[in-house]
C-alpha cells in the first residue's frame, strides 16, 4: 500500500519584487509587485510502506517544500496530496498523529525547559499511551544515548545532542512515517554514523517508512534504498541508486603506476576501440573505459603488454560525482524517469 | 469527499473532549515552567510595568490637587482603578507580545505546525501559562503596593468580586486575541515591532489603561465602547471601584463575550487566509 501518494503536485506562491535601495523599498510600499515563483512542479510520488526514500536536489530546488505539503504545513497550489490516505493540510490534526517530523535546522524541544518535559509534552500532544512511551523513552534513550541530558534545557544542548533528542520526539508516538529534513546538517562523524544506524534499525525493524533529504551522500547511500532526485521544481530521477549508477556512470577508469616512462602514443595504439587514455605524465597514466563493454581485468590485461606496471588503482563509480553532475546540470537527465 | 472538508483547516476537533483538554493543559503547565526559567527577565519584566504604574500613579496624584472627585472618580477610587490597570497590563506581557510573530518571522512555526495541536489553542494555553506565573507576583507586588500608598478599599460584596473576576478573565482573553490577531499579521510583514507598536497604542488609549474612558468627551468614549479593548481595563477596573451600575455590568460583560467570540474566530479566519497566501520561512 502506497502511504505517500502525489499527483501532478505543485507548489508556486508570490514573491516581492522590489528594486535596490531605499527607492524601490518606498515604491513597493506603495505599488507593490509581485512575482509567481514555481517551487515544485508536477511532481508524482508512491512511496510503499517501510521504504527509505532519499530525496535530494541541490538548494532551492523544492525539496523543503515538498516535504512541507506532505506534512500539511504548506497547503499545496495544485495536484493530488495523501499521506496515510489523508489529505496532509485539510485533515492536519490527523494526519500529523501518524507522522514523525525532523527539521534539521529546527527544533520541537521547548527551549528553556528540561528536555524530558517536552517529551511529555508531546506525549500529552500525540496522545501517547504510558506504557508505549516508557517503553520507547527506554528504546530511543538507549539507541541514541539520550540519558546525559535529558534533565538538561534544550538551550543548554549541543547540536548534535540536540538532534538526537528531536529524533526521539519525532519517533515518540510511533509515527507509520518519518520525514527528516537534514538530519545531520551540522553533525560530526561519530553522532552522523550513530544517528544512521538508529533510522537504519527503525525502518528495519519498526516498519517506519523514511523519507529524508540530505546534502550527505553518506547518510543516503547508508540508510536509504530509494533515489529521488529534484531539480528545479522537478522530479529528474526516481530509482534505485545502484540503477543510478548504471545509467548514468558508464566510465569506469584504472590509474597505473609503470616502472619506467610510459611512452603515451603507443599506449594509445594498443588500446581497443572504447577505451582512452585520459591521462599520463611521466610513469603514470589513467586509462577510461566503459564498463559495460570490458571488465577492469581485460583492460588492465591489454595496458600489462605494453607497460611494466608496479602499481594499479581502480576507481568505483561515485555517487557523488553523479549527483554533483546533475546539480550543475552537467549530466541531461530524461525528465521523470521510471525506476 | 469528506463532510468534515468545510471547516478551517487545522482547527478542528475530532477527539475526546477531555484529551483534547489534557493537551493544553500541558501546555500551560510548560509555559509556567518556562517563565520561571528566565528568572532575571521574570523580575525585570515585572519591575519595569511596575515602575511606569508609579510614575503614573504620581502623575495622577498631582492632578488630583485639583480637586476632590474628577471625571466622577475621587482619589481613593482612581488609585483602585490604577491597580487593576497595573494587574491587566502585566499579565500578558514581553514574551507573549513577540510569540507568534517571532515563530512567524523565523520559520520556526513550521515545528509548530507539524503537531496535532490547534495552533490558537495552543497560543492561548502557552499565554493563560505565562499569564498564570507572572500574575501571581505581580498580584503580591500589588498588594504590596497597595498597603504603601495605605489603600485599603476593596468590594464589598461577593457579587461583585464575582462579576470582577470574570471581567479579568475576558479581559485576559481579550487581550490575548488582539496579540494574536496583530501577531498574524507579521505573515504579510516584514517586521513586528511597528505591528506590536500600533496595538500597544491602541490598547493603552481605549482600554482606558492610562486615562479612564469616563475622562474622554462623549464623542470619544462613544467610539471607545464600540471597540473590543474597554473590556481589558476599563471594565474590570470600573467594576472593582464599584463605579459601574449593576445593569451597566452585565450589558458590559455581555458585549465583552460577544468581543471574544468574534475575535476569536477573526483569528482564525486571518489564519485561513495567512495559510493560503504565504509560505513558511526558511529551509
Amino acid at each position: 500500500m502506497a502511504v505517500i501518494e502525489t499527483q501532478g503536485l505543485s507548489k508556486s506562491y508570490q514573491s516581492p519584487l522590489k528594486e535596490p535601495g531605499v527607492r524601490g523599498a518606498i515604491k513597493h510600499l506603495f505599488k507593490p509587485e509581485h512575482k509567481d515563483i514555481v517551487a515544485v512542479s508536477d511532481v508524482n510520488l508512491s512511496i510503499e510502506a517501510g521504504e527509505s526514500v532519499a530525496y535530494v536536489g541541490p538548494n532551492g530546488a523544492g525539496k523543503s517544500t515538498t516535504i512541507k505539503m506532505l506534512t500539511g504545513i504548506l497547503l499545496p497550489s495544485g495536484g493530488d496530496i495523501r499521506v496515510n490516505g489523508l489529505h496532509p493540510y485539510r485533515e492536519r490534526m490527523r494526519s500529523s498523529k501518524k507522522i514523525g517530523v525532523v527539521f534539521g535546522q529546527r527544533t520541537q524541544l521547548w527551549w528553556d525547559i528540561p528536555v524530558i518535559e517536552s517529551f511529555t509534552l508531546l506525549r500529552d500532544i500525540y496522545e501517547v499511551p504510558e506504557k508505549t512511551y516508557r517503553d520507547n523513552l527506554a528504546y530511543f534513550t538507549e539507541m541514541l544515548g539520550l540519558g546525559e541530558f535529558l534533565g538538561q534545557s534544550a538551550r543548554r544542548l549541543s547540536l548534535g545532542q540536540r538532534m538526537r533528542a528531536d529524533l526521539a520526539v519525532a519517533l515518540m508516538h510511533n509515527p507509520s512515517i518519518a520525514f527528516l529534513d537534514e538530519p545531520t546538517i551540522g553533525l560530526d562523524v561519530a553522532v552522523k554514523e550513530r544517528i544512521r544506524e538508529f533510522l537504519k534499525q527503525v525502518n528495519r525493524e519498526r516498519g517506519v517508512t523514511i523519507m529524508l533529504t540530505s546534502h550527505d551522500l553518506g547518510d543516503i547511500e547508508d540508510v536509504c534504498r530509494r533515489f529521488i532526485i529534484i531539480d528545479m521544481g522537478r522530479i529528474i530521477y526516481d530509482g534505485s541508486i545502484q540503477g543510478l549508477l548504471d545509467k548514468y556512470v558508464r566510465e569506469r577508469s584504472i590509474r597505473v603506476t609503470a616502472s619506467a616512462r610510459i611512452d603515451e602514443a603507443a599506449t594509445v595504439r594498443a588500446m581497443p576501440a572504447g577505451v582512452r587514455v585520459a591521462k599520463a605524465t611521466d610513469r603514470e597514466a589513467t586509462i577510461v573505459f566503459d564498463r559495460f563493454k570490458y571488465t577492469a581485468k581485460s583492460v588492465l590485461e591489454v595496458i600489462m603488454k605494453s607497460v611494466d606496471v608496479v602499481d594499479f588503482q581502480l576507481d568505483e563509480p561515485d555517487i557523488e560525482d553523479v549527483v554533483k553532475n546533475v546539480y550543475e546540470g552537467r549530466l541531461e537527465l530524461p525528465a521523470r524517469n521510471g525506476s | 469527499m469528506k463532510a468534515g472538508w468545510s471547516y478551517l483547516p487545522g482547527t478542528g476537533v475530532e477527539e475526546p473532549p477531555m484529551l483534547e483538554l489534557k493537551k493544553y493543559l500541558r501546555h500551560i503547565q510548560c509555559a509556567i515552567q518556562e517563565t520561571m526559567a528566565y528568572r532575571v527577565s521574570y523580575f525585570v519584566n515585572i519591575i519595569s510595568q511596575f515602575v511606569t504604574y508609579i510614575v503614573i500613579f504620581f502623575l495622577w496624584k498631582a492632578i488630583y490637587t485639583a480637586g476632590p472627585v474628577l471625571g466622577g472618580m475621587a482619589w481613593s477610587d482612581m488609585q483602585g482603578y490604577l491597580l487593576i490597570s497595573l494587574f491587566a497590563s502585566a499579565l500578558i506581557s514581553g514574551s507573549s507580545e513577540f510569540r507568534v510573530s517571532r515563530s512567524i518571522w523565523t520559520g520556526n512555526i513550521a515545528v509548530e505546525l507539524v503537531r496535532p495541536v490547534d495552533y490558537q489553542r495552543a497560543n492561548f494555553a502557552i499565554t493563560v501559562g505565562n499569564g498564570i506565573a507572572e500574575g501571581v507576583l505581580v498580584a503580591a507586588i500589588g498588594v504590596v503596593f497597595a498597603v504603601l500608598i495605605g489603600f485599603s478599599t476593596s468590594p464589598g460584596h461577593a457579587i461583585t468580586w464575582f462579576y470582577f473576576i470574570l471581567a479579568m478573565l475576558f479581559s485576559f482573553t481579550i487581550k490575548f486575541l488582539l496579540v494574536y490577531i496583530f501577531g498574524l499579521f507579521s505573515f504579510w510583514t516584514t517586521g513586528s515591532m511597528g505591528l506590536a507598536w500600533i496595538r500597544k497604542g491602541l490598547t493603552d488609549f481605549f482600554s482606558g489603561a492610562l486615562i479612564p474612558l469616563s475622562f474622554f468627551p462623549g464623542w470619544l468614549q462613544n467610539i471607545a465602547n464600540l471597540l473590543p479593548f474597554r473590556g481589558i481595563v476599563f471594565v474590570p477596573g470600573t467594576i472593582f471601584i464599584e463605579q459601574m451600575p449593576d445593569n451597566q455590568i452585565l450589558v458590559s460583560l455581555a458585549l465583552d463575550l460577544v468581543w471574544i467570540v468574534a475575535l476569536w474566530y477573526l483569528a482564525k479566519l486571518i489564519w485561513h487566509f495567512a495559510m493560503r497566501k504565504v509560505t513558511i520561512h526558511g529551509g
